[in-house]
């Protein structure tokens, strides 16, 4: 699972709080590149597009916090 | 459900605003955002066993957006007034000058030695009452 998410909207302290709390789920890694934070994972291929909605969502709940 | 894509002018809408408008749909729809040269991309697709029109889905979007957006106007525009309240709060539970003065002469306002707390009529029947008895003897 690989996920672009725009540095401008999705702020990185609020995407690395999310990862923490998925760390159960699965093994995150963050990249950053220019105008992107890279999000990707191991997860299979089943409950991977769950898991990167539910994600987008909850970064999106963090950010509201 | 597909997902529906849109846009909103970066120049009319405020991120705050967009950001409060998808928590209130965080419930039954997955959010993805982002943004190119002059507007924010919003996409959404709707969560297993929920139910929703796809025409109006963009349409409530859009007016859950105002709505934010027209709070946002109006707690800018009460700032002021809202530090101001919060100010005269504050102060009010600040220990005031009397308080202290009393604090240092040791009188306490709760006892009331002069009777001033006694209410008017209390006071005037207590008088016509020692007055009517004397008249009587």
């Amino acid at each position: 699972m690989t996920l672009k998410l725009n540095k401008e909207i999705y702020p990185v302290k609020a995407v690395q709080k999310a990862v923490s709390f998925y760390k159960q789920v699965a093994n995150f890694k963050l990249k950053n590149s220019q105008n992107y934070i890279l999000v990707s994972a191991a997860i299979d291929k089943n409950n991977e597009e769950l898991v990167k909605n539910e994600f987008l969502n909850f970064v999106l709940g963090v950010i509201r916090q | 459900m597909k997902k529906i894509t849109f846009l909103l002018n970066s120049k009319i809408t405020s991120l705050e605003a967009i950001y409060s408008t998808c928590y209130s749909f965080i419930d039954k729809f997955y959010i993805y955002l982002d943004k190119n040269k002059d507007n924010f991309v919003v996409a959404l697709q709707l969560k297993e066993g929920e139910k929703a029109s796809q025409t109006a889905v963009e349409g409530e979007f859009r007016n859950e957006l105002l709505n934010n957006l027209l709070r946002e106007k109006i707690a800018k525009n009460n700032a002021k007034l809202r530090e101001y309240i919060l100010g005269q709060a504050l102060y009010s539970s600040t220990p005031s000058e009397i308080e202290e003065f009393l604090s240092k002469t040791g009188e306490n306002y709760v006892e009331d030695p002069l009777g001033i707390a006694i209410p008017w009529e209390e006071k005037t029947k207590s008088k016509s009452k020692t007055k009517k008895k004397a008249k009587s003897k």
